[in-house]
């Protein structure tokens, strides 16, 4: 068993009920509020070399976001997880659930609901109330697989704690930014809390800044933003940062996307959703965002005075690669320099060429 | 004063001494190996020895793949900074390079001023490095040396449509057990190879006219094809694999 | 081998389309209010306004693969960018319309005044219309289809008719034409008849041995796409039916010496028609029928002809949203298949694994061990894109294809 494995299967034992969800976004101040704890199934690679028995179910041209979450659902078969949640994040995703099944055999009993949430602006007609009904549902599932009750004080209390996760985590971002702290160390902290309960995370964090906080900020003159779904190996991270590249801001699905825009707390979960997902920080996934996005990473350039994007692409994941010809095209004319990496599985033997692309890229920024 | 560049490639290792003017005092060249760092100190002392030189350069600057196995390297530039250097030095006023590696193929971009403004790397499973040709040359029992001449006799234009190196091999075993003639099979892998280039070439917005360096310029075929899908001519150095050392060597000197 | 181009249906076919490429161009230039469209947005409402056309980008690249321009055009979608591992219908179409509709048989498209698109085929449908959307500064429409593991249900239905109701009201401001409902019933009357017409030209398949390939059903499924709710779709389905059924009174088949009928799963290899069905021609083998195909007209998991008892047009066009195959996972489709191995006393199933299309494909594996190990019939797996033929390599093809062949007369050995 993999650390990650270890760490999920030790809250479980703790009497905790785990719900593991598919990424990128689901509703997880509805969830914690209900008690249960909510996992987003991805971040996997650290801790997997290989997937067997995925390959035994997809082929090898899913990303390898849907590859990992697959093995470790399958390995796992229930010992640390009580449930599963999928929404429409994407393609792949949306195959996987009855794969899983499948793959699981009927000895093992997981439950697994789907969710949807709506591809288009809630100002459309229907939109929330779709997301109302589907969202009444979700609940009404959650209460009886976990018998739990859905209060709407109890909701409060979590969008709260959620507001300050969120605002903690730009927080460290920030630190990041300035030089105080490695977007590496930051990185490491993120690949850890994801797989912990909220009333975990948000100290870790607290101590990740209180530690940070007082060094001196170190001396960069090579900036970068960074997009992607999910941030690339550490070992990659340290080639960057050793070759003289500071990531100050990103736009990473798994970071910055995820946390930044923080909704009001609303007295009904379908008003406070249609929020969140309406002002999201743009994503390539979450459709009606796409007017939105290059607005916003121009914005994080000249906030954190970037000159250079790097694009940590996740290989097959066409919602990312859809829109990187635009992206790329319309930085490079606001002389923004930009790096193409491209992350499947097995990327840490490939770490070579990934060296060499990222020592080029910072001699030309230093040049 | 002299100023050597190592450029440890996947073949082969190069080595380029310079005096302070730029000159090239001597060169040389032997295949990496099993041990890169062997093949690296080999090249050097055989090329100070061809050199004359008495004492050590004064700046040793290594690239390539296996530039980290140089401990005698004052410093350490990726090939893509060296190819770039090394071209611009041969031909002036050229401002985009393409380096056709073993491992890999990279277009490389020059600015204005004269400095490298952007790159581009074949992704890792696409057919377009020298790597790739040897493989099409050992199912096709051909030396890789006759590649180029053999392909110039070629009648027929096909094209070896698979990008992946394993899916191209089984291609061109059924063109082979077809009785397609080798010159055409040879031209069809180099149509293949151009043509992912020509697409790496066209995304850096090239000025016309390109250098062509790496082992794989000295496939007279392939020069020719290139030419003609890029649209522009194809400059070739008279020693293309030792462009990248010759830029090491130049930014040794550079940092002098 | 497949006949499409000598039989009067593949004749009337090539002028039907080619036709309406044209017709698209001339109306365009006429001022025409043009929308592009994804393959299930209901195009009956188009026929609801005086002067709206339509044009389907899938089509399009389909038929550029067909014609074997498929390679260049993808080829200059990636020297603009775009991955070679995005989906080549996407990059085709890309790279044709970035280039002023170059390579194109039909010199492209017209260019677009409202992009629709939907999330139920597949999302990534949007996201390449979005590129339309940004570079060209065009509004984009996009349906938001809730995908269902199982049957509709009519809180779907609902949000998807009103999505409709939407896009109707959107066309009325953005073309300035008035909506008639009349007509639009009347597209979806003509859709119905086109439909039975499909069904009863696919059952020529059932003969034996069958009375069409699966690649003359391919070819044939293009004016699905570009003229539904159209009288004419319905009058050339009628006669390629009749004419299927002719032939096969007239005992003309396709594959004469059919020893093993085979189903296909996958979108149709276009760029590998004719190569392959005359090879497998010569082994005696015969691609009767598709689950491709099989999806015009069928919903959730059957292959029975849809009915759309008491439901209003636009209903009837949110339940087809559910249509059998892409916007069905594993359990349904699974079901269709079964029926349709049983339907057409089919030899073998060929899993046609295609990296362009991850909704499609990437559930085959399950599905592959279900019909062989549940269903007891033999299966293969091989790797072909459907338009991009440089991801297909025809010898390792056929070598697992003939391997099929194999264990299917291992297995008739043994019974």
């Amino acid at each position: 068993m993999n650390a990650i494995q270890n760490q999920l299967e030790a809250l479980h034992s703790q009497g905790n009920k785990v719900l593991g969800c598919f990424p990128l976004y689901p509703p997880l101040e509805l969830i914690h509020s209900m008690g249960i704890v909510p996992v987003i199934l991805w971040g996997f690679k650290p801790f997997f070399s290989q997937v067997p028995l995925a390959d035994r179910h997809v082929q090898n041209y899913a990303c390898s976001v849907g590859r990992y979450l697959m093995e470790f659902v399958l390995q796992d078969k229930g010992k640390s997880l009580d449930g599963l949640l999928m929404y429409n994040a994407c393609d792949t995703l949306r195959n996987l659930p009855e794969i899983i099944q499948k793959g699981l055999g009927e000895e093992t009993v997981l439950p697994l609901h789907s969710f949807h949430i709506p591809a288009l602006s809630m100002d459309r007609s229907g939109a929330k109330e779709y997301l109302h009904d589907r969202l009444d549902e979700l609940i009404a599932w959650l209460e009886t697989t976990f018998s739990a009750k859905f209060s709407l004080e109890s909701f409060q209390h979590s969008v709260n704690l959620y507001g300050q996760l969120r605002q903690l985590m730009l927080k460290c971002q920030a630190l990041a930014g300035e030089g105080k702290a490695l977007f590496s160390e930051y990185a490491a902290l993120c690949e850890t809390l994801n797989f912990m309960p909220l009333e975990a995370q948000i100290p870790a964090l607290e101590k990740f800044c209180a530690q940070k906080e007082a060094n001196k900020p170190a001396p960069c003159n090579a900036r970068v933003l960074m997009s992607g779904i999910l941030p690339p190996l550490r070992e990659v991270l340290e080639i960057l940062e050793s070759a003289g590249l500071r990531i100050v801001a990103n736009d990473i699905a798994s970071m910055h996307r995820a946390w930044a825009y923080t909704p009001a707390f609303a007295d009904d979960p379908a008003a406070y959703y249609a929020d969140l997902y309406e002002n999201h920080f743009p994503c390539t996934t979450l459709l009606p965002t796409a007017d939105r996005r290059l607005a916003a990473l121009e914005s994080l350039l000249e906030n954190s005075q970037a000159r250079a994007w790097i694009f940590a692409g996740e290989k097959f994941c066409e919602h990312e690669y859809f829109e990187l010809p635009y992206v790329e095209k319309a930085l490079k004319a606001r002389g923004i320099s930009t790096l193409n990496l491209e992350f499947s599985l097995g990327d840490e033997q490939n770490l070579g060429a990934m060296k060499t692309r990222i020592e080029a890229f910072a001699e030309i920024m230093n040049d | 004063m002299t100023f050597a560049g190592v450029d440890i490639g996947s073949t082969s290792t190069e080595c380029v001494i310079l005096d302070d003017a730029a000159n090239i005092l001597a060169t040389d060249m032997r295949p990496t190996g099993a041990n890169s760092a062997k093949a690296a100190l080999a090249t050097l002392r055989e090329a100070c020895r061809k050199a004359g030189l008495t004492q050590e350069p004064e700046r040793i600057v290594a690239t390539g793949y296996g530039r980290v196995s140089a401990p005698f390297a004052h410093k350490i530039v990726t090939e893509i900074t060296c190819h770039g250097r090394g071209a611009l030095h041969l031909f002036p006023k050229v401002r985009t390079v393409v380096d056709v590696g073993g491992q890999d193929s990279k277009v490389i971009r020059i600015g204005p001023n004269g400095r490298i403004m952007d790159f581009i790397m074949n992704d890792k499973c696409s057919a377009g490095s020298g790597r790739f040709l040897e493989v099409m040359a050992r199912a096709l029992e051909v030396s890789l040396e006759d590649l180029g001449p053999l392909s110039e006799n070629a009648v027929q234009d096909i094209t070896i449509s698979s990008m992946c190196t394993v899916f191209a091999e089984s291609e061109v075993i059924s063109l082979v057990a077809r009785a397609v003639p080798v010159e055409d099979i040879i031209n069809g892998i180099h149509n293949s190879i151009v043509n992912r280039l020509a697409a790496q070439i066209q995304r850096m917005n090239p000025e016309p006219e390109l250098v062509m360096t790496g082992g794989v310029a000295k496939n007279s075929g392939m020069v020719k094809k290139l030419a003609r899908a890029a649209g522009f001519p194809v400059h070739v150095p008279p020693n293309p694999r030792m462009v990248g050392a010759l830029g090491a060597a130049l930014m040794a000197l550079g940092q002098a | 081998m497949a006949q499409f181009n000598k039989t009067d249906s593949g004749k009337r076919l090539t002028r039907l389309i080619t036709n309406g490429y044209m017709d698209n161009i001339v109306k365009a230039q006429e001022g025409a209010f043009v929308v592009w469209v994804a393959i299930i947005v209901p195009t009956e409402i188009f026929a609801g306004f005086e002067n709206v056309i339509y044009s389907v980008p899938e089509s399009h690249s389909a038929l550029c693969a067909g014609k074997g321009v498929g390679v260049p055009l993808c080829e200059k979608a990636e020297n603009l960018g775009y991955s070679m591992d995005l989906c080549s219908y996407a990059r085709i179409d890309l790279g044709c319309h970035f280039n002023q509709g170059a390579d194109s048989p039909t010199g492209g498209l017209p260019k677009p005044d409202l992009l629709v698109s939907n999330n139920n085929n597949c999302t990534l449908l949007a996201k390449w219309f979005d590129v339309y959307h940004r570079e060209w500064n065009i509004p984009h429409f996009v349906l938001d289809i809730p995908f269902c593991y199982q049957a509709q249900k009519t809180r779907d239905m609902n949000y998807i008719v009103s999505q409709f109701q939407d896009l109707i009201r959107t066309i009325e401001q953005l073309s300035g034409q008035t909506f008639n409902p009349g007509k639009m019933a009347e597209a979806w009357n003509h859709s119905a008849q086109a439909t039975l017409h499909w069904r009863r030209f696919l059952k020529a398949s059932q003969n034996k041995p069958s009375g069409i390939t699966a690649f003359d059903s391919f070819v044939q499924m293009a004016p699905t796409l570009t003229m539904r709710g159209t009288p004419e779709l319905a009058e050339h389905y009628r006669l390629l039916a009749d004419e299927a059924e002719e032939r096969v009174a007239r005992c003309e088949f396709p594959v004469p010496n059919e020893k093993y009928r085979l189903l296909w799963d996958n979108i149709a290899p276009w760029h590998q028609l004719r190569k392959m069905s005359t090879r497998l021609k010569e082994l005696d083998a015969n691609i009767i029928s598709a689950t491709y195909t099989y999806c015009i007209g069928s919903l959730e998991g059957s292959l029975d002809p849809l009915e759309f008892v008491n439901l209003s047009p636009l209903e009837g066009m949110a339940r087809v949203q559910n249509f059998t195959i892409c916007p069905h996972g594993l359990q349904l489709r699974g079901q269709a298949m079964k029926q349709a191995i049983e339907d057409m006393g089919i030899d073998g199933v060929v899993f046609a694994s295609n990296r362009s299309c991850k909704v499609y494909s990437l559930m085959q594996m399950d599905q592959q061990r279900y019909i062989q190990e549940e269903l007891g019939v033999p299966t293969v797996m091989i790797d072909v894109d459907h338009a991009d033929a440089r991801k297909y390599s025809e010898e390792t093809a056929f070598v697992r294809m003939e391997a099929l062949l194999e264990s299917i007369d291992h297995a008739r050995g043994q019974a």
